[in-house]
């Protein structure tokens, strides 16, 4: 007796209960597929000088990786060697000068990072959408009256984090001629610089790059960038503008003390870091021109293969932000230290002014997947009961366990199967109602949502069988005697 | 097949205690022994302990005490599934609210038991075809139980429990639910089937008409077998 057959025929004679019994689980697969619109990450506008400044939203370096309680493996604590130059590390972590960092025995270590290695390693990673590195040299500029050490930085221009509303007026971002005319644009805020206006030249001197292998302490090659400074050359750039990036604000104590008012003044805080900004393009061009024996295999495409000890992100939403660094951050390993940049900012203590949203998003997920577990236990519960009396009648006719078995699984699957294709389709519509409103291409939407089809699809078949098969051995134990004597 | 000597199904000192409020005895120990192809009748009004010794015969329910044998198979070294297997070829129950399945055809239901005993499919057809026209409803074989009248599903409900023969067909109160005129027609029925196939027929009622077909009446009061006597009214 064909047991699978007889519960399809069941379903199929009893249209209203299948309908409500579908519809509850469409409605579980549904709200579990629109957990995704809830937020995993931060406000659009969250640390948007920071993430201009740095060029994205979430920031690699090669080493103080965030470590986990659950961390089992032997830790030591390394000194950091690099140079302020080579990243934006001290902004984000002043301390690790001091303090040194804690990593995995076997991890490699400051040094610098080829951005194809970390490029490949995250290509598949939905929600990032590009990567850009930190390409910087230490140059020294004569104002005439003194001689100021400063970082010469190419700097990738960005549509979503334009440097404009940043920059002093008047002044303007790199032209089209930015290589040929050499166009810097200067921090405002420097001291020794503040009297350098758009349009006057800004002479700098800047070593010659050398880039080193070495075999790290995990055994592997890298790299290091050195700089050759008898092989100095300098250059002369022209100001098209001058930038200061407020961070913040803090209390202004000298002025309150003078002051009546009971509140107290505040004056900005300004990223005070010297960069002299010229384009990714110009940076390559001095790069070239100042490397007399450098081998070939770095410059070759610049962009992807010239090392970098800082590589930054952009991602297509930010309210995915938190679940994206965590996949970045397990495809690249203990070796990399990797941040969305709020919570960078937020892991320092001295630079700790952004408010930090409250993460809600596992309480909600447990909420939501722990409604939608109980409303398909309570629906295939409710099928199985209303079976009882003809559960209890296969019995008497000569039913075995393992036929009552069949016969409940059956019915359960085919209920949560339906009930989820109709909530995976209902789900992902709504949810796409959320993408037309969010900066998500189609593609990752389309992408995601055939994900989920499919993980929700399998969980709730997979939870529906296991209740299921536990609702089903109690049902295939039920005394038919007591079941059969009820109208 | 070697014949089974002896009583096809016997109960010895068989009681069913409940453990509610102070405790209540179903049955106290009852003794029946059964030859084949008798008719039985177990009488006794409402609440006397008909039905749960019906389904402790039928191997659906547990004594508390006490021991079933059918054709000397013990039922308390029987597992659930074991019974149940057993049921499919030894043991036809016919219920007063009929219990079919509404989802099957009368010619479903019928089959259903040889389904799972594993008959071929000619041998259903040709059983279930036989066992329609003997009970006058070959018009209405691939009628759904909710086309039927109460009289024409209780007789699928007949046809079903004798689908495969079975040794023993147990009936709890087949006509509490029909009328007197649909109830002579299931006790003759009973009555045709009792002597052409020699199956034996056990049914609790409290309809006083099948005291003229019975080999063997019992009669239970508070769970105790009060009186034993045959058609005639002799004790035994």
């Amino acid at each position: 007796m064909d047991f699978s057959k007889l519960a399809v025929t069941e379903v199929r004679r009893n249209p209203t209960r299948t309908r409500i019994a579908v519809l509850a689980s469409a409605l579980a697969a549904m709200i579990v597929i629109l957990l995704r619109i809830i937020p995993e990450g931060y406000p659009v506008g969250i640390a948007m000088p920071e993430r201009t400044y740095t060029g994205g939203d979430i920031v690699i370096f090669p080493a103080q990786s965030p470590l986990s309680s659950a961390e089992n493996s032997a830790l030591v604590l390394r000194d950091w060697q690099g140079s302020d130059w080579q990243s934006q590390i001290l902004y984000y972590f002043p301390d690790i000068v001091k303090t040194g960092y804690l990593c995995k025995e076997e991890c490699m270590g400051w040094r610098a990072m080829v951005p194809k290695d970390v490029m490949t390693a995250i290509s598949d990673i939905p929600n990032v959408k590009s990567a850009y590195s930190y390409i910087a040299l230490p140059c020294l500029v004569n104002t005439g009256d003194a001689i100021i050490p400063a970082i010469l930085r190419g700097f990738y221009e960005q549509p979503a984090y334009p440097l404009e509303p940043y920059i002093a007026k008047p002044g303007n971002f790199f032209s089209e001629y930015s290589v040929e005319d050499k166009e810097a644009i200067i921090p405002k805020q420097t001291k020794g610089l503040e009297d350098l206006r758009a349009g006057k030249m800004l002479h700098v001197t800047i070593p010659e790059p050398k880039v080193t292998e070495f075999v790290s302490q995990g055994g592997k090659v890298s790299q290091h960038i050195g700089t050759d400074w008898e092989n100095a050359t300098e250059y002369s750039l022209k100001i098209i503008g001058t930038y200061s990036i407020q961070i913040g604000e803090e209390i202004d104590y000298e002025a309150w003390s003078n002051s009546s008012s009971p509140q107290p003044p505040m004056i900005p805080v300004y990223w005070n870091r010297p960069e002299v900004l010229v384009s990714a393009e110009l940076f390559e061009e001095i790069v070239r021109d100042t490397c007399s024996d450098f081998d070939p295999k770095y410059l070759e495409s610049f962009s992807s293969l010239f090392p970098t000890y800082q590589i930054t992100l952009t991602v297509d939403n930010m309210s995915r932000i938190r679940e994206t660094t965590r996949l970045v951050r397990e495809a690249l390993g203990s070796d990399y230290g990797v941040y969305a940049v709020p919570e960078a900012l937020n892991a320092t203590s001295s630079q700790g002014h952004v408010v930090m949203p409250p993460d809600l998003h596992k309480l909600f997920s447990a909420l939501i997947i722990g409604f939608s577990a109980i409303v398909v236990a309570g629906n295939i519960y409710i099928v199985v009961v209303q079976q009882k009396r003809k559960i209890g009648l296969f019995r008497v006719v000569g039913a075995t366990s393992k036929d009552i078995l069949q016969y409940v699984l059956t019915l359960v699957a085919y209920v949560s199967l339906l009930g989820t294709c109709i909530g995976g389709v209902l789900g992902n519509l709504l949810y796409l109602l959320s993408f037309l409103g969010s900066d998500m291409e189609f593609k990752t939407w389309f992408s995601q949502a055939l994900s989920d089809f499919g993980v929700i699809a399998g969980l709730s078949v997979a939870v529906s069988l296991g209740i299921g098969f536990a609702i089903a051995y109690w049902a295939s134990r039920l005394p038919c005697s007591e079941v059969l004597s009820r109208e | 097949m070697s014949k089974w000597i002896g009583p096809v199904i016997s109960c010895h000192e068989i009681s069913k205690f409940y453990p509610v409020g102070d405790g209540l005895f179903a049955l106290r120990d009852v003794d029946i022994e059964v030859e084949e192809g008798w008719f039985v009748a177990i009488m006794g009004p409402s609440g006397s302990g008909k039905s749960t010794l019906l389904n402790i015969l039928g191997g659906i329910d547990r004594p508390s005490h006490g021991e079933v044998i059918l054709k000397g198979r013990k039922f308390s070294r029987l597992s659930e599934d074991d019974l149940a297997v057993m049921r499919r070829t030894e043991i036809g129950m016919v219920f007063q609210f009929f219990n079919l399945l509404p989802e099957l055809t009368a010619v479903e239901n019928i089959g259903f038991p040889m389904r799972l005993a594993g008959y071929k499919d000619k041998e259903i057809s040709e059983r279930v075809q036989y066992l329609m026209e003997s009970v006058g409803l070959s018009d209405r074989q691939n009628h759904y139980p909710s086309e039927l009248s109460g009289g024409e599903q209780q007789r699928v409900a007949i046809c079903r429990a004798l689908a495969t023969k079975p040794s023993v067909v147990l009936a709890d109160e087949p006509t509490g639910n029909l009328d007197s005129a649909r109830s002579k027609e299931i006790m003759e029925l009973f009555a045709r089937f009792n002597k052409e196939e020699r199956q034996t027929f056990i049914v609790a009622t409290h309809d006083p008409s099948f005291l003229d077909y019975a080999d063997l009446v019992i009669k239970i009061r508070d769970g105790e077998v009060i009186e034993r006597s045959d058609k005639h009214g002799t004790l035994i």
